[in-house]
């Protein structure tokens, strides 16, 4: 039983003091984009956000949706932390960390984009409460600065939240490192562990603790993300149920990202032993929970806009959407979120890994394709006919979302080159316990 | 600038830097320095502008205008109340004065083959040799005095007078009435009834401003109806109560048959009535009901019913307006008869031809066009092969155009605002032109041009204008002051009128053929004739369809689909041996088979802005009298940079565009219960309540108040690219909507809501709500996230996407009005109802301790709009200009249902149509 | 488990680093504020040296000439202006009329080049200041511009910041003073 114990323990430290042969080129790709994406973003901000496809009426296009989208796709790392704590679901610790770390690198996108689309994001900081020599103070009545409240004290959290995981991990990473570099460097980060039973009470305590603080989170900080389109009085935006929908959406594109990671991750590290048939398959029923929220939600739109009889809003709905010049935004969503979904109700499909990776990216995509249309489709066609227009994204528009889907998986694989991946000594625990 | 393509310049490296510095809060800010006059000119005090009373003229028609000077430096254009042709008034093209004056490619010193040299050696050159000089028309006394002395003084010289746009046909119609060139100026408060044969009359040509001023006056006391005969669309057109889409054919035998019904009536004289047959003979079948309808509400309205006929119409139309309006005793009521003030109006020395081929004879020494472009704008009289055959040419103009390009000699011409002179109105009123501003660039007028051939080697226009004038120093002051001669306007012709050679030439007339494919040429809204290519003008919106940047084919959906194209796929035109390629557009109440192009576009000259953008459709002109057009597509397309694409309202046209007929009873007023979780922004104490009020009845589309909006407000442009990604900054657009009853012109601007979206959604206050009213913008304060555009429902407010002003060249600098910002990149601005007019009167009221004259703040665009559809004024004062209106049961606010309470009201459009339609 | 990769001492250099880190970058920001408002980041006691050794001191508390005689426009006007070359020889062409002081001033008469002083007190382009609303309201120079009369090369003496206006306008505000508004469109456009 012991041997057991050590067995696993040799395999998850193995995997990060013996990294396989494909990280380096990984990390050295991703690398080159992650520069890209910064050539870009300096690009825009000595040049302006002219370079950027945006217009008026649509004045929120490609970087706000990528904001949201990317705010989401963190939120299934805080819920499988936090809810599933909690709720003691044991299965979270194998892939907790995994998803913790998604969810700061998604931030990590998420924070760049409000300000890369500011006109003047020099001044970003005047959003900030603080006595200025102009005495003026930013107001509290507009939602982007409930986002900034919001967006910090998630990332804080889940920043404290990850890195205190993370810390019995590192004295075990420090006690098995093969040179002294390893050991001084986890050394430090282990902030002197000693794994004593004192310690490990308290650690747990503490753990509880910021899990209790980080569970609101995971619905305060998309609600409060989509004010920003609710508070708005754009047919399409002024919906009373979006709070609720875009959790939902987030925790649906979070746990489909998690498959998108977790399932390469197994099959190259041979994990299966650590996360098996029976993680996939929990993390498909949560994603058709949340995908037939989500089917909901679009569903009540759609009736209470039809029941409400407000011109404009219909003409949104089912004809700008639906028909018009964003219906492909609209019907790819649909596609994406609601139909293939379904296909979960078949155990097969739960337990067929590469089933659950393909359908994930297609969630993916789906997700950002709902965020554009509410986003842009709706700034395209509001009230006066006079004013509408059309958009299209510019080039820096295009790099930059690639840019920043490089810069994530760059964290990502840096993650996976010197972090423990797998909580080691909780899946210790939870396995032979 | 057009030039606005991003390039990270040192300017924006070094901006970048120091905001990076001002965030580590250790910059310090540079000493500026300060710099006072050495003696200060009486007049003048720094800060506060003064105004200056002037005028110009256009192929010889006299505008009279209020130029704005800030420290010696002109900003703005204003009409001047006192002058009969602007009624305090103006059009676009006036607005655009200011930016011709600081065009940087205006022609900048003497030239003689591309070599400078001094103004003293043209001067040798032309004086007492035998020049033939080429000329615009002009209506002033001092170049009239000066022609008479070269034709008397110097047998070898001579002079000609060109235009793009004549009036050649208007003045043959008159002299063959009255034996002299009269011209039939339209008094619309004397009518009843207006019928147009495609004249443009209430928003192009010199007497517009005043025609659409009186003419909407009168509508609103008590009526009176337009009927439009027409090609396309015009702000006239749709601003008839009737209107019939022809093509010249038709147009000409619509022309037959209402003059036909007219003529037979019993109180036309024998020859008429004799004339009457033939003409309905000629009318053949043409919509007889229309006929019937528009000759009856004429004949009943004898005596006050007028009938108008375009510039470019047959001379033979022309001729039957004059029998016309006789029989309808319209002469001397509504149709005035009046001595046109042009110089040498409708004879030899107005022909081109003539000009051409004289000086290609050789006979003169030197041959000096003077701000014309015919090399442009007549390229079938062979200029090159005239010029050619001269000894020597010299241009003299604004620019190194086309023509200049030809000519050895450049000579920088003054900007009407550098001038001394004189013009007249079209009713003959004088004005002096008086400079605001020495010669930027040492330009002389045409008159001292016309001086020196005479030998005068240091003419001065002002002693010219003086002595041409003959007024003494307290008449030459009060004329200087006011803007106007006193008693200049011309009387109306004593010549009794020649029935008999009208009846001959209407009798002999042969109606224009009909063409499968037809060419309607027409001057552009905007550029006019080509000669105004500036920013402000490249980039303002025609009327309807609100295309900028280059002129477009438009065609009726059947020609369309005939033809094989849809909107924005090229179409080939070609008359003769000349052929243009341009974009087509499918526009409504187009009539089929007649395409129509606006001129003045696909310019070639020294204005770098202007250069190749759209097609010179006055390749077409001389080629289209003999030969049938052909159109064909050419097989690829071009994207046409339009301000707006939507003009259905979608059902909407209730909360957004209302319209009813006369005869209809007044819409109901909206009763709906306001009710609103924010107590009301507005301060009880607030000595003013700022408001707007929009008579869309008035509006005649013209979009002068755009102009004046862009002027006033140092609004940028943003080039063909910016338009085509739908980032034009208009502050004030013109709304153009297909209302169930026609066409609808809905000013649109930042309404000033009381409750206004934009404010509670900035995340740092920089847009907020003054005590008065006013919906602040500060551009200071803005960061820029554009959510306040966003939630705007009017879609008003426009974002510096790029910094729009960086690396302008000095020269524009100037034109900017220092009382408002100049917006950086990166900041949204919007109307601001001309703030700083506002705190200026408060601020001189304050001065003077008295309170705000009523109606003293008035906004750029009501101050310029020629029909007064636009009021602006404090709603508080309840016999305020603006409140008469704002409280009237049919004003009504876009969107109201939002709740925003917006502080502009619209009146609805009200239709007359014929008791027979409504 | 063998010997200790840290000494014992390690974590209380550790608690003592943390401490500093999270102490330091409050005492930065609140640094920063301090700094900002500082008179010598806002350049306020900068004496700018100037092209004539013109000293206040000598024409307003010695001979006591008005302040509006040379700043003319600060009564009614937006700019209090600066004086023309002429309106110093008004007086100069009678007393000192060979002071070397004075010889720009007679060169740039003669030479008809105006003088080019430094901006002493320099608001931003976006700021609309009106003298005259505010000497109207019975204002005097001295509550914005110091103690000119005591200042042989003149500086800015008052921080100039939004801040110090809106205090003034709030109080009289207070005051009941309607016109002292304090909109933005009061000073911005």
């Amino acid at each position: 039983m012991k041997t057991e114990a050590v067995a696993l323990e040799e395999q998850l430290t193995n995997l990060v003091f013996e990294p396989p042969k494909w990280l380096k080129p990984c990390l050295i790709v991703t690398g080159l984009i992650t520069i890209q994406l910064f050539v870009c973003v300096f690009y825009v901000f000595i040049t302006g956000v002219g370079t950027l496809g945006n217009n008026i009426p649509v004045a929120w296009a490609f970087p706000i949706t990528n904001f949201v989208w990317w705010i989401g796709i963190g939120h299934a790392g805080t819920f499988i932390s936090a809810f599933l704590l909690l709720l003691e679901q044991k299965w979270r610790s194998s892939i907790n960390r995994f998803a913790e770390a998604m969810t700061l690198f998604a931030l990590f996108q998420a924070g760049l984009f409000p300000i890369l689309h500011l006109g003047r994001p020099w001044f970003a900081y005047w959003l900030v409460p603080y006595p200025s020599t102009m005495r003026v103070w930013p107001q509290f009545r507009s939602s982007l600065t409930w986002d900034v409240v919001a967006v910090s004290t998630y990332f804080t959290i889940s920043l404290l939240f990850w890195f205190l995981g993370l810390v019995p991990d590192l004295a075990l990473m420090r006690d098995r490192a093969r040179t002294k570099r390893q050991r001084i460097v986890y050394g430090i980060f282990a902030l002197g562990w000693r794994g004593s039973a004192r310690t490990w009470q308290r650690w747990r305590i503490v753990y509880g603790l910021l899990g209790g603080i980080a569970t609101p989170l995971v619905v305060s900080v998309h609600s409060i993300v989509s004010m920003d389109f609710a508070i708005g009085i754009v047919p399409g935006w002024h919906s009373e149920i979006f709070p609720p929908y875009f959790v939902a959406g987030a925790i649906f594109s979070g746990f489909a990202l998690v498959l998108t990671l977790m399932i390469p991750a197994r099959a190259l590290y041979k994990l299966h032993n650590v996360v098996t048939t029976r993680h996939l398959d929990l993390m498909a029923r949560m994603v058709l929970v949340t995908s037939l929220i989500v089917a909901y939600s679009y569903f009540a739109e759609g009736l209470a806009v039809r029941r409400g009889h407000d011109p404009f809003e219909i003409h949104q709905l089912f004809y700008t959407r639906a028909r018009g010049p964003f219906a492909w935004a609209f019907w790819t969503t649909i596609v994406c979120n609601v139909v293939l979904p379904q296909t979960l109700w078949l155990p097969q499909a739960r337990k067929s890994a590469l089933y659950l990776f393909i359908l994930s990216l297609f969630i993916q995509f789906g997700m950002w394709t709902e965020r554009f249309m509410i986003i842009s489709g709706s700034l395209s066609a509001d009230y006066l006919p006079s004013a509408w227009g059309h958009y299209a994204p510019s080039l820096m528009d295009g790099l930059i979302l690639f840019g920043s889907g490089g810069f994530f998986l760059f964290a990502f694989f840096l993650f996976l080159r010197f972090v423990p991946f797998i909580p080691i000594r909780e899946t210790q625990k939870d396995e032979l316990t | 600038m057009a030039e606005n393509e991003p390039q990270i310049g040192r300017r924006a490296l070094l901006e970048w830097a120091a905001a990076s510095a001002a965030l580590a809060a250790c910059a310090r800010a540079p000493v500026r320095k300060i710099v006072p006059y050495v003696v200060q000119p009486p007049e003048i005090v720094p800060g506060r502008p003064l105004h200056y009373a002037t005028a110009w003229e256009l192929d010889g028609y006299g505008m009279g205008l209020v130029a704005l000077s800030h420290t010696g430096r002109p900003t703005k254009i204003e009409g001047n109340p006192k002058h009969p042709a602007s009624l305090g008034a103006t059009r676009a093209i006036d607005q655009a004065l200011i930016e011709t004056l600081y065009e940087p490619d205006r022609a900048r010193g003497v030239e003689s083959a591309g070599e400078p040299v001094s103004l003293h050696e043209f001067d040798e050159r032309v004086a007492h040799k035998r020049v033939a000089v080429l000329m615009p028309p002009t209506s002033s006394r001092a170049i009239e005095k000066l022609v008479r002395r070269i034709r008397s003084e110097l047998p070898g010289s001579d002079v000609w007078f060109h235009t793009p746009l004549s009036r050649a046909n208007v003045w043959a119609a008159g002299k063959s009435a009255f034996g002299e060139a009269v011209e039939p100026m339209i008094d619309p408060s004397k009518a009843r009834a207006i019928v147009t044969f495609s004249s443009d009359f209430l928003a192009s040509g010199p007497s517009c401003v005043r025609a659409a001023r009186k003419l909407a006056d009168k509508r609103a006391a008590d009526g009176a109806r337009l009927w439009a005969i027409e090609s396309r669309r015009t702000p006239t057109g749709v601003f008839a109560d009737e209107r019939v889409a022809t093509g010249a054919h038709d147009r000409a035998r619509f022309a037959c048959a209402i003059a036909a019904r007219v003529l037979s009536d019993s109180s036309a004289s024998d020859a008429s009535r004799a004339l009457a047959t033939t003409l309905r003979e000629r009318a053949g079948d043409v919509d007889t009901r229309f006929a019937d309808r528009c000759a009856r509400d004429l004949l009943a309205a004898r005596g006050a019913a007028a009938w108008v006929v375009g510039d470019a119409e047959p001379m033979e139309l022309h001729a039957l307006a004059w029998l016309v309006n006789r029989a309808l005793g319209a002469v001397g009521g509504p149709i005035v008869a009046t001595p046109s003030p042009i110089l040498e109006a409708g004879e030899r020395s107005h022909d081109l031809a003539d000009f051409s081929a004289r000086a290609a004879s050789g006979d003169f020494d030197l041959v000096v066009i003077a701000g014309v472009n015919p090399v442009y704008s007549a390229p079938d009289f062979d200029l090159a092969r005239s010029l050619a055959g001269a000894k020597d040419s010299a241009y003299v103009g604004l620019h190194r155009n086309e023509t200049a390009a030809l000519c050895r000699w450049l000579v920088p011409l003054a900007h009407t605002l550098e001038s001394w002179g004189d013009v007249r109105a079209d009713d003959g009123t004088g004005s002096i032109v008086q400079p605001l501003i020495d010669p930027i660039f040492g330009g002389i007028t045409i008159a001292e041009v016309l001086a020196r051939v005479l030998g005068d080697l240091a003419p001065s226009g002002h002693d010219l204008t003086r002595d041409a004038l003959g007024l003494d120093d307290g008449a030459w002051n009060d004329a200087l002051q006011s803007g106007v001669l006193p008693s200049t306007s011309s009387a109306p012709t004593k010549a009794a009128m020649n029935e008999d050679a009208l009846v001959g030439l209407v009798q002999a007339w042969v109606l224009p053929v009909k063409h499968a494919i037809e060419i309607e040429l027409h001057p552009s809204h905007a550029v006019h004739d080509g000669r105004f290519a500036t920013p402000l003008l490249l980039e303002l919106p025609e009327p309807l369809t609100k295309s900028t940047w280059g002129n477009v084919a438009l065609v009726s959906r059947a020609t369309a689909e005939s033809l094989g194209v849809g909107d924005e796929d090229v179409v080939k035109v070609t008359a003769g041996s000349h052929s243009i390629e341009l974009p087509a557009l499918i526009e409504r109440g187009q009539p089929d088979g007649v395409l129509s192009i606006a001129l003045g576009w696909g310019r070639r000259g020294a204005e770098r802005l202007a250069d190749g953008v759209g097609a010179n459709a006055f390749l077409l002109r001389e080629a289209l009298e003999k030969n049938a057009p052909t159109a064909i597509a050419a097989g690829r397309s071009e994207p046409v940079a339009r301000t707006q694409i939507n003009i259905d309202l979608y059902h909407r046209a209730h909360e957004i565009a209302r319209s009813r007929l006369k005869s209809e009873k007044p819409l109901a007023p909206d009763t709906a219960m306001r009710l609103s979780l924010y107590t009301p922004q507005l301060s009880p104490t607030a000595p003013h309540a700022w408001a707007m009020s929009i008579d869309m009845s008035r509006c005649t589309g013209c979009q002068a108040c755009v102009a004046a909006c862009n002027v006033e407000n140092n609004v940028p442009t943003v080039g063909k690219a910016g338009v085509l990604n739908d980032r034009d900054m208009h502050w004030l657009r013109i709304d153009h909507y297909e209302g169930d009853r026609g066409v609808i012109f809905q000013p649109m601007l930042c309404q000033h809501c009381d409750d206004a979206p934009c404010e509670y959604v900035c995340p740092v206050n920089a847009t907020v709500h003054s005590p008065d009213g006013l919906n602040e913008m500060v551009y200071n304060r803005c960061v820029g996230t554009r959510f306040c555009s966003n939630n705007c429902p009017y879609k008003v407010r426009r974002f510096n996407w790029f910094n729009y002003h960086e690396d302008e060249p000095a020269l524009r600098q100037l034109e900017h009005n220092p009382q408002v910002t100049v917006r950086a990149r990166g900041v949204m601005e919007k109307c601001t109802f001309c703030v700083q007019r506002i705190r200026d009167a408060e601020h001189v009221a304050d001065s003077d301790h008295r309170a705000l004259a009523r109606d003293e703040v008035v906004t750029a665009c009501q101050q310029v709009c020629p029909t007064q559809a636009i009021v602006f004024g404090d709603k508080n004062d309840p016999n305020s200009a603006v409140s008469l209106r704002y409280g009237l049961p049919e004003a009504y606010a876009v969107l109201d249902d939002l709740g925003t309470r917006p502080r502009i009201r619209y009146l609805p459009k009200v239709i007359d149509k014929s008791p027979e339609r409504a | 488990m063998g010997h200790q990769l840290f000494p014992a001492w390690a974590d209380t250099l550790f608690r003592v680093g943390l401490g500093t880190v999270v102490l330091g970058t409050g005492l930065a920001v609140v640094a920063l504020f301090g700094w900002e408002r500082s008179p010598q980041v806002r350049q306020e006691d900068d004496e700018r040296p100037q092209p004539v050794k013109f000293d206040h001191r000598h024409h307003v508390r010695d001979d006591g000439i008005d302040c509006l005689y040379c700043h003319s426009g600060a009564r009614k006007e937006r700019w209090a202006g600066l004086p023309d070359s002429q309106t110093c020889m008004g007086c100069h062409n009678q007393i000192w009329t060979s002071s070397p002081e004075l010889a720009p001033i007679r060169e740039s008469v003669a030479k008809n080049v105006p003088i080019v002083w430094n901006r002493v007190t320099d608001l931003p382009d976006h700021v609309y200041f009106h003298h005259g609303a505010h000497v109207q309201y019975g204002l005097t120079c001295d509550q914005c511009h110091g103690d000119v009369d005591t200042m042989p090369r003149v500086y800015m003496a008052k921080p100039m910041t939004m801040a110090w206006c809106l205090q003034c306008h709030r109080e009289y505000q207070a005051r009941g003073a309607t016109h002292a508004t304090t909109n933005c469109t009061t000073c911005h456009r």
